[in-house]
C-alpha cells in the first residue's frame, strides 16, 4: 500500500492523462491538417494565390491596413514573387499578375524595386506589354527622378514593342537622371537613328559630344555623327 | 513628487504585467524572423526588413498602449486601490496624469528595447542602418502619445475590454481622418461638409505620424512638418488628458 502511495506521489496520473490529452489533441489537428491538404483538389500554395485573387483592389484595401501599408505591400510582393515562381515553372501563365502590381502601387507607390520586376515580368514573361508599360507610367509618376523605371520603359519600347522613336525619348530622359548609366544617352541616339529620327539622333550624339571629356566617347560621337550624315567640319 | 511615485508604481506595476512582457518577446520574434524572409525578397531584403522592423514596432507598442492603457484606471477603481491613493493628500488630476506618464515610461522603454534590437538584427544581417530610420520610432512615440490618452480617457469611465475596443476603434479612424477632409471637399451638401470638417479636426489624426515608407525608401523629410507634428501630439494629448480628468474628477469614490 506505502509503495502504491509512493509510486502515486512521483507519478501522477492525472497530469499524465492531461499531457496524453494534449498530445492526442496535437496530433489529431496535425492529422486532420494533413488530410485535408491531401484532399484538396489545389495545393496550398496555389491557394495561397487564389486568395489574391480575392484582394480587393488597392484602393480598398490601402484605409484597411491603416498605417502598416508598407509592411501589407511586402507582404504582396513576396506573394507575387511565389506566384511568378510557380507559373514559370508550371503554365506560364500569369493572370493576376498586374492585378498583384495595381494593388501594391496603392500601398506603397516608391517601391521602385517591385516595379522594376514586375515590369520584366509582365513585359517578358507574361507578354503584357500594355500593362507593364502602364505599370511604369503609373510607377514613373511616382517616383520622377528614378532613372531605372524610365530605362525600363525605354528597353520595352526598344525591344517588344519596336517603337524607337519612343524608345529614344525615355533613353534620353533616362540619361539625364541623377545616378544613371553612361551608356544610356548613347543608346538613346542608336534608338532615334534606328526609328528614323536621324535629326533627333544627331542632337543627341552632338550633346554626346560636346558635354564630354572622354576622348573615345568624342570618336564615337564623330563616328556615329558621320554615318548620320552630319558634315563633322561644322563641329570644329 | 508625488506624481513621480505613481509614475514609478505604474512602470513597475506594468513591468510585472505578463503582457508587457509577452508582446515585447513576440515583437522581438517577429523581427527576427524577418531574417528568414531574405532569400525570397529578389534583392530588397534591405526594404522588407526595415518595413517589417519599424511596422512590428509600431503595432506591438500600439498593443501595449491600448491593452494595458485600457485598463490603468478602471484597475484602481475595481480592486478599490484608488481610495487608498485618493486618501493621501493627492489630487485626482495628480493621479491621472502619474498613471500616463507611468504608461509613457513603460512605451519608451520597450519602444527602446525593440528599436534596439531593430538596429542589431540590420546590423548583423549587413543592412545599411542609418539613423534617419529613427525619426519613423519618434514620431510612433509622439502617436502612442496621443493613443494613451486616449486609452486612458476611456478608462476612466469604462471597463478594460470596452476602452480597449473605443481606443482600437479610433485609433483606425484616426487613420482615415484624411478621407473625411477628401469628402468634405467633393461634397456638395452643406451639412455633409461642415460634419465632415469638424470631425476631421477633433479626431485625432494620426496620419500625421506615418513617416515608415519615406524613412524606408529615404525620402526627404520636411523637418518643419515633423516638429509641427510633434507639437500636434503634445497639445492633443494635453487636451485628452484635461477632459479625462475632469471626468474622473466628477467620478463618485
Amino acid at each position: 500500500m506505502s509503495n502504491l502511495l509512493l509510486f502515486q506521489k512521483y507519478i501522477n496520473f492525472r497530469r499524465i492523462i492531461k499531457l496524453l490529452i494534449l498530445i492526442i489533441g496535437l496530433i489529431a489537428i496535425w492529422n486532420i491538417q494533413f488530410q485535408l491538404d491531401i484532399n484538396r483538389k489545389t495545393a496550398l500554395r496555389e491557394r495561397l494565390m487564389e486568395e489574391l485573387s480575392y484582394f480587393p483592389s488597392g484602393k480598398f484595401l490601402k484605409p484597411i491596413v491603416i498605417e502598416y501599408q508598407s509592411a501589407v505591400a511586402d507582404i504582396i510582393y513576396l506573394r507575387a514573387i511565389q506566384y511568378y515562381a510557380q507559373h514559370l515553372m508550371t503554365d506560364r501563365k500569369y493572370i493576376w499578375l498586374d492585378h498583384i502590381f495595381d494593388i501594391l502601387m496603392s500601398l506603397d507607390p516608391h517601391f521602385v524595386g517591385a516595379y522594376d520586376f514586375g515590369s520584366v515580368i509582365l513585359a517578358w514573361d507574361a507578354r503584357q506589354i500594355d500593362e507593364a508599360l502602364k505599370l511604369l507610367y503609373l510607377a514613373i509618376a511616382h517616383n520622377p527622378t528614378n532613372w531605372k523605371l524610365v530605362f525600363d520603359a525605354a528597353f520595352i519600347e526598344y525591344m517588344l514593342t519596336r517603337n524607337y522613336v519612343s524608345a529614344g525619348y525615355y533613353f534620353e530622359i533616362a540619361s539625364k537622371l541623377p545616378e544613371t548609366w553612361t551608356i544610356t544617352g548613347r543608346w538613346a541616339a542608336f534608338a532615334f537613328a534606328r526609328g528614323g529620327a536621324t535629326e533627333l539622333a544627331v542632337e543627341v550624339w552632338l550633346s554626346i559630344y560636346q558635354l564630354t571629356e572622354n576622348r573615345k566617347l568624342k570618336e564615337i560621337a564623330i563616328r556615329e555623327l558621320k554615318r548620320l550624315g552630319f558634315p563633322i567640319q561644322k563641329l570644329e | 513628487m508625488k506624481i513621480s511615485a505613481i509614475i514609478l508604481n505604474t512602470f513597475r506595476e506594468a513591468i510585472r504585467d505578463k503582457i508587457f512582457i509577452a508582446i515585447i518577446i513576440f515583437s522581438i520574434i517577429v523581427m527576427g524572423g524577418a531574417r528568414l524572409i531574405k532569400p525570397l525578397t529578389l534583392g530588397e531584403e534591405a526594404k522588407v526588413i526595415k518595413d517589417i522592423g519599424l511596422n512590428s514596432i509600431t503595432l506591438f507598442a500600439v498593443l501595449i498602449a491600448i491593452l494595458i492603457g485600457g485598463r490603468l484606471v478602471y484597475k484602481e477603481i475595481e480592486k478599490r486601490t484608488v481610495y487608498l491613493i485618493l486618501s493621501r493628500p493627492i489630487y485626482r488630476w495628480q493621479f491621472i496624469i502619474g498613471k500616463y506618464f507611468g504608461l509613457m515610461l513603460v512605451l519608451f522603454e520597450s519602444i527602446l528595447i525593440m528599436t534596439g534590437v531593430f538596429y542589431l538584427i540590420l546590423l548583423l544581417l549587413q543592412i545599411q542602418a542609418n539613423f534617419y530610420l529613427l525619426w519613423a520610432v519618434i514620431l510612433t512615440f509622439f502617436e502612442l502619445a496621443v493613443v494613451t490618452a486616449i486609452a486612458i480617457f476611456f478608462s476612466t469611465f469604462s471597463t478594460p475590454i470596452t476602452s480597449s475596443v473605443f481606443t482600437f476603434a479610433l485609433y483606425f479612424i484616426g487613420h482615415l481622418t484624411r478621407d473625411l477632409k477628401t469628402l468634405a471637399a467633393i461634397s456638395k451638401s452643406a451639412p455633409t461638409m461642415i460634419i465632415s470638417d469638424v470631425l476631421y479636426y477633433i479626431l485625432p489624426n494620426l496620419s500625421n505620424f506615418n513617416i515608415k515608407a519615406h524613412v524606408v525608401h529615404n525620402a526627404l523629410l520636411d523637418y518643419k512638418v515633423i516638429f509641427m507634428t510633434i507639437i500636434y501630439a503634445v497639445v492633443y494629448s494635453a487636451f485628452v488628458l484635461f477632459v479625462s480628468c475632469l471626468i474622473f474628477n466628477k467620478k463618485d469614490f
